[in-house]
């Protein structure tokens, strides 16, 4: 499990480092942090357990309505948006990025990012 | 010509189970209702759903009408259902000021002579012998006519219904009484109903409280209702949340409760929330469920708002939870009728409705009932429960 | 006066549901009650105010936790489409569904001119002097 921490921390640090993302953070679905490299005073416990709220929602949303498959969901705010995704069935991917951020850049990071935790996971669960 | 009425039981239901089992079984034979408000609200669905109640029943419905043309009340009353109408007798009141002939069997035929109306109604009272008469509405008559001579009127119709065992409903919006004649008419009633109605974020809640006249009376709290295409009057609570504690069986109690319900849960937990909507006996009910863990307490900032009342679910079998169950109600906030599910109660050690009472120092009008909400066992009984307390009938 | 606010959101609900690539419309109160839609069948308007009341007001909450200023909007992307909520007021929520094909600009201009519309049409009313 160790390993599939580290795995995880480097995904995420390597994320944060990608122009236009502030920070991010992988956190389990029922909303229980896994890793992050938020700034000081904001509280990860926070962030992972209303990302999964919103998250939840969302895909429920998209059932509801039968719009087919939740891709991902995006809070827009003056200052920066929060943009989460799954990664995988015990996972989300979340990351605050600047508000004149190059979205379609960071969607593909967000993409290849989440896919990587997915993997990860699922290699751990294996290991 | 209309099916003879059958024999009437003891009681005037209103059609809504709830309502009816405080008033044990219904309004009294005779009996005098005032339907009341202070601004225009829906007090004439009351009297038109009290006629139609009376019609299912098997009885006969006078209604005497001032504003509505026969054909216009008849169409409106369809709303109610499509049964068949024909043992509602209407006294028409328009068709002589529109100058046309009226196809009603008793009609008034000069709208300015308070004797013709008073002669036309005792008639058809006494002709028809309904088991519920309608009188909409007494402020028509209060307008025109010296308010002496209506309240002389009201007495009398009040004698007449007595005289023939029947249920006789005034609908009266004020607008030029005085507080001493307001007294005076509800002296003469054995039931006042006041109606209210409010706007709140584009949101109307249309309320309604029954007090009856005499002594240590029944008296509601506001009970809100709604009104259902070809149902009629239902009592409808905007909000019942379902709390309680991590895995007590919230989202469980929704599920049982509603037909189509959706709950938000990941990896054995709720993470957003649950919902459903219920329809039992006559109530309506929005259920909400939240979650139980404690990182999720910020829903509560969101839904706990205008709750009728709360479902307490506990597990049976975890009393160290109880602490945890009574914070959670803090989260709702104070003064909101609630009741305790003891859920898990078929499991080996759960603990009986008398300890858990006593555990969480609940105030002794605090039902406590054993559930097993995956049996959907004990979970309506708690919900007509609470929906009592909330109309004060408890 | 009570009919005639649900009146005049409807006619803002229909106007919008005019442009092109929108599925449908719900106006929600802030704590997920329904005050208003225009939606196709298949959807249930109560559980479209439920979540999006849920989406929306956790939303806001997250953003004053991660310091990112005032809340503007949710957006639920799909495969297909979007699902976009945003407050019309201090009392509602206007939520908005539309196929990917749609126009964003056009969209744009419409979901503000709503919100502007519901906003002065459930402000509460000035009581007469």
């Amino acid at each position: 499990m160790t390993d599939v921490w580290t795995r995880i921390e480097e995904t995420i640090d390597e994320l944060s480092h990608v122009t236009d993302i502030k920070s991010c953070a992988v956190v389990r679905r029922d909303g229980l942090v896994v890793t992050h490299t938020l700034p000081d005073g904001v509280d990860p416990k926070i962030v992972a357990a209303m990302t999964a709220a919103i998250v939840g929602t969302a895909e429920m949303a998209t059932i509801q309505l039968a719009q087919g498959r939740f891709v991902r969901a995006i809070v827009e705010s003056d200052h920066g948006k929060l943009l989460s995704l799954g990664a995988g069935e015990e996972a989300l991917l979340v990351a605050l990025v600047y508000d004149d951020a190059n979205l379609g850049l960071v969607l593909i990071a967000l993409e290849r990012a989440a896919k990587q935790v997915e993997r990860i996971l699922q290699d751990g669960g294996n290991g | 010509m209309a099916a003879p009425a059958r024999p009437v039981g003891a009681r005037a239901k209103t059609g809504i189970p709830v309502l009816d089992e405080r008033l044990q079984g219904g309004f009294p034979r005779p009996s005098t209702l005032l339907l009341f408000s202070d601004k225009p609200t829906e007090k004439r669905i009351f009297g038109e759903n009290f006629a139609v109640q009376g019609i299912r029943a098997g009885e006969r419905s006078l209604y005497v009408d001032f504003f509505r043309a026969p054909q216009l009340a008849r169409g409106e009353l369809k709303r109610f259902g499509s049964g068949d109408l024909s043992n509602l007798v209407l006294v028409d009141a328009t068709s002589s000021q529109l100058l046309l002939p009226s196809r009603e069997r008793y009609h008034i035929d000069d709208i300015g002579s308070l004797e013709n109306i008073r002669e036309t109604v005792i008639a058809a009272a006494r002709a028809e012998k309904p088991s519920r008469i309608i009188i909409d509405s007494m402020e028509f008559l209060v307008d025109r006519f010296p308010k002496e001579d209506v309240l002389r009127l009201w007495r009398e119709l009040i004698e007449v219904a007595r005289a023939i065992g029947a249920v006789i409903c005034f609908l009266f919006i004020n607008w030029t009484l005085e507080e001493r004649d307001l007294q005076e008419i509800r002296g003469m009633s054995d039931f006042v109903v006041e109606f209210q109605s409010s706007l709140r974020g584009g949101i109307v809640r249309n309320s309604m409280r029954i007090s009856q006249m005499a002594e240590a009376g029944i008296k509601t709290n506001w009970i809100p209702y709604t009104f259902k295409d070809l149902i009629g009057l239902t009592v409808y609570f905007p909000r019942i949340l379902v709390t309680g504690p991590f895995a007590a069986g919230k989202s469980t109690v929704v599920k049982s409760l509603s037909e189509k319900s959706i709950s938000i849960d990941r990896m054995g937990t709720t993470v957003a929330f649950d919902y459903g909507n219920v329809n039992i006996t006559g109530i309506e009910a929005e259920i909400f469920g939240t979650p139980g863990q404690e990182r999720f307490e910020f829903i509560f900032k969101i839904f706990a708002r205008e709750v009728s009342g709360v479902l307490l679910v506990i597990d049976a079998t975890h009393p160290d939870e109880l602490p945890r169950a009574r914070q959670m109600l803090d989260l709702v906030g104070p003064r909101i009728p609630y009741v305790v599910l003891a859920n898990k109660s078929d499991l080996p050690g759960a603990l009986s409705s008398g300890d858990i009472s006593h555990r969480m120092d609940l105030p002794p009008d605090v039902p406590v009932i054993p559930t097993v909400a995956t049996e959907n066992r004990g979970v309506r009984e708690a919900l007509l429960l609470l929906a009592e307390m909330i109309i004060g009938v408890r | 006066m009570l009919a005639d606010v649900g009146a005049r959101l409807q006619s803002v609900l229909a106007e919008l549901r005019r442009l092109p690539g929108i599925l449908g419309v719900t106006i929600a109160r802030r704590d997920g009650i329904l005050i208003a839609h225009s939606l196709p069948k298949t959807m249930d308007p109560k559980k479209i105010a439920a979540m999006a009341a849920a989406i929306v007001g956790t939303s806001e909450m997250a953003a004053v936790e991660m310091g990112l200023g005032s809340f503007n909007q949710s957006i639920v992307d799909t495969h297909i489409g979007m699902m976009m909520a945003t407050g019309a007021g201090e009392e509602a929520i206007l939520v908005t569904m539309l196929r990917n094909e749609a126009n964003m600009g056009l969209i744009h201009i419409g979901v503000d001119r709503a919100v502007e519309s519901i906003t002065a049409i459930l402000r509460p009313e000035e009581v007469p002097a």
